[in-house]
């Protein structure tokens, strides 16, 4: 209920902010994303507003995620199809002091599950100890607040950032039978996680622009999880390139890294297509002790491509994609999962529209 | 060895064509790639296969959510 009172509190700060009117710059954006694949569907919808009046600017989002999945079980229990819906929504609050600095304030809520793994998880506890009275199904939501301070050291050039995060997320807990008191209990239910990061962005020249960015991720009972990334942008006329790479690393045992590659056309004065491929990989998930659920090691590549038009005050961009996922043998504790953490062939599609005004 | 020189002279070519920025390149710089966190319409890839690529995270995603077990 207090995810969704914020949610009301921004979809209704979002009609406030439209009926006043800001006398600065305004802009509306919508965004609509599908992952699929043949037993899983996830579509989310995004319509954001941002204005501005006088040093302050007001962002606020709202969010829709569909899930639909074809549950089937590896040993016991029965197929079923599974649909859950999860509301996202977001408020930044942005003061802009001179020229070169400014600073945010970020909170955002949601409520249902935040992916798709999480719903088919609690599907095969629901159906493992769904008969026992002390079992209860989840309710997932968390809250989020954040700062963050941007200086332009450089004006159109050169940019720094720093940000820190705080949330707290109510989770669909794993269950497991307590054999000395006869009945099954959950797992962690809630996790608090705080980070933070800095990013530097430079143009080295009129067609050059690097990126580099170091983020920190703190969750409950877990070790700091630290991602860099790093990225590089040239221009040549109407094409340019973008590479971009990424290295995570949690102890004990949890890395991952990251290659893409995107080459961009613009075939008209308003019209550009782009083409991308990306190559991912992980260690796997951290194991905790015993039966559990955890992903085993994964290695994806997609292949990605669109279409641009961008008027100055109008764009609308459209992409699609074909993404592999290929996971290693699952070990004897988790091979209830299986049929979750086999190799898929996934599309992609995403489609957004913006408007200044 | 060559690998190295080669890297070498990539660095090398990349301090040499620093220069400042000029007002006419800001309609370069300002094209959708040049926007490293785009949203909407400057953005190039499915936000959702976060979900898949659970590593490639490009910010502290906190109040990500999750699941007990997916620790």
């Amino acid at each position: 209920m207090k995810t969704l009172a914020h949610f009301l509190l921004v979809a209704g700060s979002v009609a406030s902010a439209a009926e006043l009117g800001f006398s600065g710059p305004q802009e509306i954006e919508v965004t609509a994303e599908a992952l699929s694949a043949d037993d899983i569907a996830i579509r989310s919808y995004r319509a954001s507003y941002a204005g501005t009046e006088g040093p302050w600017t007001v962002e606020a989002g709202i969010g829709f995620i569909q899930y639909r999945e074809t549950y089937v079980p590896v040993l016991f229990g029965t197929t079923e199809e599974l649909a859950e819906e999860t509301l996202q929504a977001d408020l930044t609050f942005t003061r802009k002091f001179n020229e070169q600095w400014s600073a945010s304030l970020l909170v955002s809520a949601y409520d249902g599950f935040s992916d798709y793994r999480s719903i088919w998880i609690s599907e095969y506890y629901r159906q493992l100890f769904g008969a026992f009275p002390d079992y209860h199904g989840p309710d997932p939501h968390g809250q989020s607040i954040g700062a963050k301070a941007r200086w332009d050291y450089l004006p159109g050039t050169g940019r720094a950032e720093l940000s820190f995060n705080f949330g707290r997320d109510e989770i669909a807990p794993g269950w497991g039978f307590n054999s000395a008191i006869g009945k099954p209990e959950p797992g962690v239910e809630s996790l608090s996680t705080a980070g933070g990061g800095a990013r530097v962005e430079q143009a080295l020249n009129g067609w050059l622009k690097t990126d580099a960015a170091i983020a920190l991720r703190h969750i409950t009972d877990r070790k700091t999880r630290v991602s860099l990334n790093h990225s590089w942008v040239v221009a040549a006329g109407p094409l340019a390139f973008r590479l971009s790479g990424g290295y995570s690393e949690e102890p004990p045992s949890f890395d991952s890294s990251y290659v893409s590659a995107l080459v961009e056309w613009t075939f008209l004065p308003h019209w550009s297509a782009n083409v991308g491929y990306r190559i991912y990989q992980d260690s796997g998930e951290i194991a905790s002790s015993g039966f559990d659920a955890l992903a085993p090691p994964v290695r994806s590549t997609e292949i990605f491509g669109g279409l641009a038009w961008d008027h100055g005050d109008f764009a609308v961009s459209a992409g699609v994609g074909l993404l592999a996922t290929d996971y290693d043998a699952l070990s004897e504790d988790n091979e209830f999962f299986g049929n979750l953490y086999r190799d898929r062939d996934w599309l992609t599609f995403r489609l957004a529209a913006s408007h200044r005004f | 060895m060559h690998m190295k020189w080669m890297f070498l002279l990539a660095v090398a070519a990349v301090f040499a064509s620093c220069r400042p920025v000029a007002i006419a390149d800001q309609a370069t710089l300002s094209r959708p790639i040049f926007e490293f966190g785009g949203n909407g319409p400057q953005s190039y890839e499915c936000s959702l296969t976060n979900q898949l690529e659970t590593g490639r995270a490009s910010s502290s995603n906190v109040a990500a959510g999750g699941c007990a077990s997916c620790r």
